[in-house]
C-alpha cells in the first residue's frame, strides 16, 4: 500500500511538473511574442516618424516655394506694364 | 434612348465618386474602430487579469481558471496583434498616399517655376533686343571699305555715299581715268627709293598700293592755296578734269620719290616734302634692275618736262586744286 501511495506521489508530482514545465513553455511563449509586438512597434513608430518628418519637410519647402511664387506673381501682377 | 445612355454615362461617374467616397468614410471609420478598440484593450487585459487573479485564489478548480487563461491570452494576443497590423497598414497607406500627394504638388510647383523661369528668360531676351535695336550701328566713311580700284569720292564722314550716289556718269568716267592713269604710272616709273632699297617680294605690290595712294603730304600748292576750296567734289571733278591740261601720265610725279622732282621743291620752297612710309615701300615694290636705267631716265626727263609745264601754271587755281586732289589720293 505504502509502495502504492508512493507511486501515485511520484506520478502526482511528475504531471505537475510537467504542467509547470508546460506553464513555463506558454508563458515564455507569450512573453517572445510579445516581445517581438514591442520590437514591431518600434520599428513601426521609427519609420512613422522619419516618414512624418521627411514629409513635414517636403511641405516646408513646398510652402516656401509657394509663397515665392505668390510674391512672385503677386509682383508681376502690380506691375501691368511688364507685360507691355 | 441615346438620353438614358447619356444619363447612364453621366450617372457613372456620379456613382464612381460616390462609391469612392463612401469607401474612403468606411475606410475611415474602420481605422477609426480599431483605434479605439486598441485603446480598449487596454483596461480589457487589465481587468481581465483582475478577474482571473481573483478566480484564482478564491475557486478551486485552479486548472480550469488556468486553461481559461491561457486561452484569453491568446485570444487577446492575437487580436491585439491582428489590431496593430491592421492599424499600422492603415496609418502605412495613409502616409504613402500624402507622400504621393506632396510629390505630385512638387512636380506642379517645379513645372509653374519652370514656366516663371522660361516667362523671364523670355522677358529679358525682348528687352535685350529692344534695348539693342535702340543702339546705332557706327557708319565708317566709305573710303575706308573700299576696294582698291574704285571711285573714293566725298571728304566728310557721310557725304560718301550721298556724293557717290548723286554723280553723274561723266564724273564717274573722269575719275576712273584720273585713278587709271595714277596707277599706270605708279607702275611704269620706278624712283629713286627703289634703288635705294630693293623690294622683298612682289606681294608689297599690292600691298602697299592703296596706302600710298592714300598717303597724305603736306604740298606747298596747298599750303598756299586760298581758303576757299571747292566744296562740291563731284564738282570740283568735273571742272577739273574737263579743263585740265595735264596730261594722265602726270599724277606719277606726285606720288614719285622726293629725289625724282627736286625741282618743284625748291623752286616753291614753302613747305618741305617729306617722303611718307607709304611712298618708300611703293617704290620698294619695284625690282631693282639694272636695265631700267634707261627707263628712269626717259621718266626723269619727262618729269622735268612736267615740272616745267606745272611751274608755268603755278599760279593758276586748277591747278592747286588738281595738286589738292592729288594729295588727298
Amino acid at each position: 500500500m505504502a509502495r502504492a501511495g508512493g507511486i501515485t506521489n511520484a506520478v502526482n508530482v511528475g504531471i505537475a511538473v510537467q504542467a509547470d514545465w508546460e506553464n513555463r513553455e506558454f508563458i515564455s511563449h507569450i512573453s517572445l511574442n510579445i516581445r517581438r509586438l514591442f520590437d514591431f512597434l518600434l520599428h513601426f513608430e521609427a519609420t512613422t516618424k522619419s516618414k512624418l518628418a521627411s514629409l513635414n519637410e517636403k511641405l516646408d519647402t513646398l510652402e516656401r516655394r509657394l509663397e515665392l511664387l505668390e510674391v512672385q506673381v503677386g509682383t508681376a501682377s502690380d506691375n501691368p506694364s511688364i507685360f507691355t | 434612348m441615346e438620353t438614358m445612355f447619356s444619363a447612364s454615362s453621366v450617372s457613372v461617374p456620379r456613382e464612381a465618386a460616390s462609391t469612392f467616397d463612401e469607401l474612403s468614410m468606411q475606410q475611415s471609420l474602420l481605422f477609426s474602430d480599431s483605434l479605439k478598440d486598441l485603446r480598449n484593450l487596454r483596461s480589457q487585459l487589465y481587468s481581465a487579469a483582475e478577474y482571473f487573479e481573483l478566480s484564482y485564489t478564491n475557486d478551486d478548480q485552479k486548472h480550469m481558471v488556468v486553461e481559461t487563461l491561457k486561452d484569453y491570452a491568446i485570444k487577446a494576443f492575437v487580436n491585439t496583434v491582428d489590431h496593430l497590423g491592421s492599424v499600422s497598414y492603415k496609418v502605412n497607406g495613409l502616409l504613402d498616399e500624402k507622400v504621393e500627394e506632396v510629390s505630385g504638388t512638387e512636380l506642379r510647383v517645379s513645372c509653374i517655376e519652370q514656366r516663371l523661369r522660361t516667362c523671364q528668360e523670355h522677358f529679358d531676351r525682348e528687352g535685350l533686343a529692344q534695348q539693342s535695336l535702340i543702339i546705332t550701328a557706327p557708319k565708317y566713311h566709305k573710303r575706308y571699305i573700299l576696294p582698291a580700284g574704285e571711285s573714293m569720292l566725298g571728304s566728310g564722314p557721310g557725304q560718301a555715299i550721298a556724293n557717290n550716289e548723286g554723280l553723274s556718269d561723266h564724273n564717274e568716267s573722269n575719275d576712273s581715268k584720273l585713278f587709271q592713269a595714277v596707277r599706270s604710272t605708279m607702275r611704269d616709273s620706278p624712283s629713286s627709293a627703289t634703288r635705294r632699297a630693293p623690294s622683298p617680294s612682289p606681294s608689297l605690290k599690292s600691298r602697299y598700293r592703296s596706302p600710298s595712294r592714300r598717303a597724305r603730304s603736306p604740298s606747298p600748292s596747298r599750303k598756299a592755296r586760298s581758303p576757299s576750296p571747292s566744296p562740291r567734289p563731284g564738282k570740283f571733278f568735273s571742272e577739273k578734269r574737263a579743263v585740265s591740261p595735264l596730261p594722265t601720265s602726270n599724277p606719277l610725279l606726285r606720288s614719285g620719290s622726293l629725289a625724282s622732282r627736286p625741282a618743284i621743291s625748291n623752286s616753291l620752297s614753302t613747305v618741305k616734302r617729306y617722303p611718307s612710309a607709304p611712298r618708300k615701300s611703293l617704290s620698294m615694290r619695284m625690282p631693282a634692275e639694272k636695265d631700267e636705267k634707261k627707263e628712269d631716265e626717259e621718266n626723269t626727263s619727262r618729269s622735268k618736262r612736267f615740272l616745267k609745264a606745272l611751274l608755268s601754271r603755278r599760279k593758276s587755281q586748277r591747278d592747286d586744286m588738281l595738286y589738292s586732289y592729288l594729295d588727298e589720293y
